[in-house]
């Protein structure tokens, strides 16, 4: 059996390819030691960097003299240029500039296409990443905050309309740091908030309303969103870990959220 | 007006810390990294809507890098030949031969010589970026190949390269343990 080009073990190990390519990389995994050994090898250093390299932050007194120096300017400067013709014509360069430059480098021509993870512009997935981004922009990431479960559960069950499994799972990296409501697709959603390093994950439960959801890993904006549904509850989790995180944390929760109930 | 500044606001500052974090280990200084945070703001601001690709996170970051670049030519135009790693060998001698003058003391420096931090201050440029924008910052492939100005291929050999590099250096600097990386 021949080997795959070494890089697209690495894309495996990173989460890049698509579905197709997975089950096929599984399958040649299984019989090839020396595959299987470049694909631990891809993944070991992420853990290694995560864990142990320090993700520097701005101070809060830098912080808030950068967002002074910002609100400054856009008071004074005016109107930021807009021309939105010009914009959309630059994000098709954008896209097809990227293609071709990949191709132009000479690899995995073919497999390009079926690469990444798609967009979404679902207005559920617009509620969830605007939900996310304020949380981590205001105060507002946590209204209950505690890393007891038996603290954060039973306080949904007065301000949300569903009432989510609360876990914490600091053993396997995922810290339960509190809980929050927040609106998504117009329901009064339920989000536990869990830290993962330096990433927040914010976990949204809410009633069906017959929205459709993205199926698998959707990327917009920077975020992740890995969404899954019970007969008649949505769950998201949204965040901008690197997706294979995000799944870690879905596959622990998807066991427990079979049978939640709406309120 | 105000709701554009409204919008910049909630569409690029939740990207401060991952702007400040490549700002900071691209330069490995904190001040140089304040600054260069700073000049990416307003120009993000200037260019904002007009040149905004569909991906932000990925569009701030390049407008970061690229306000490092010009720091680094505006200090020492003579000196800011960035080092060109796909065209070295990957026989190369590896990156932590490569002395790093950092301000730190050396009792500092002897504790921290095995940590993952100095491997990772010691690495060349290009592979260092690879490492803090996909394994810290988590971005894709593609954000990656918007945030550097790299095609795909070469984002994806060179992370390749970063991650061969890290490890080499990791596992030297640490007595040659190969138990911890697999």
């Amino acid at each position: 059996m021949s080997c795959p080009d070494p890089l697209l073990v690495q894309a495996y190990a990173d989460g890049e390819l698509d579905a197709e390519a997975v089950l096929r990389m599984d399958a040649h995994l299984e019989g090839c030691a020396a595959c299987a050994k470049l694909n631990r090898a891809a993944a070991a250093v992420g853990p290694v960097i995560r864990a142990h390299a320090t993700r520097h932050r701005l101070s809060v007194e830098r912080r808030t003299a950068l967002l002074a120096g910002v609100r400054a300017a856009s008071g004074a400067a005016g109107e930021p240029p807009t021309q939105r013709p010009a914009r959309r014509s630059r994000a098709w360069h954008y896209w097809t500039g990227t293609a071709s430059g990949a191709i132009a480098a000479g690899i995995l021509a073919l497999t390009i296409g079926g690469l990444l993870v798609r967009g979404n512009s679902d207005p559920v997935v617009n509620d969830l990443v605007g939900a996310h981004i304020r949380s981590l922009l205001s105060d507002r990431l946590i209204d209950v905050e505690s890393s007891d479960r038996h603290t954060v559960k039973p306080w949904f069950a007065g301000h949300a309309d569903v009432s989510p499994p609360v876990v914490d799972f600091t053993e396997q990296n995922y810290r339960l740091v509190g809980g929050r409501v927040d609106y998504v697709d117009g329901r009064r959603a339920a989000v536990v908030v869990y830290r993962h390093g330096a990433h927040v994950i914010n976990v949204f439960a809410w009633p069906d309303s017959g929205a459709r959801l993205p199926s698998g890993l959707a990327s917009r904006n920077g975020y992740n969103l890995a969404c899954w549904k019970n007969d008649s509850v949505d769950f998201c989790a949204a965040s901008d870990a690197v997706g294979e995180e995000l799944l870690g944390l879905t596959r622990l929760l998807k066991p427990l959220t079979g049978t939640v109930p709406r309120e | 007006m105000a709701s554009d500044g409204k919008r910049f606001e909630a569409d690029v500052l939740p990207h401060i810390d991952a702007a400040y974090n490549l700002a900071r280990w691209l330069s490995r200084s904190a001040t140089d990294a304040d600054d260069v945070v700073q000049d990416a703001l307003l120009l993000a601001f200037r260019n904002f809507d007009a040149q905004r690709g569909p991906n932000t996170r990925a569009w701030f970051l390049a407008i970061v890098r690229n306000a490092f670049l010009s720091a680094v030519r505006r200090a020492a135009p003579r000196a800011a030949k960035t080092e060109t790693i796909d065209t070295l060998d990957a026989t190369a001698p590896p990156a932590a031969m490569v002395r790093v003058e950092t301000p730190e003391s050396e009792a500092v420096a002897a504790e921290r010589a095995g940590s993952v931090d100095a491997v990772l201050e010691r690495l060349p440029e290009d592979f260092r970026e690879m490492l803090v924008l996909r394994e810290m910052e988590g971005l894709s492939y593609r954000e990656i190949a918007t945030a550097t100005g790299a095609p795909i291929g070469t984002v994806m050999s060179r992370l390749a390269r970063a991650r061969a590099a890290f490890r080499t250096d990791w596992q030297r600097m640490n007595g040659g343990a190969d138990d911890v990386l697999p």
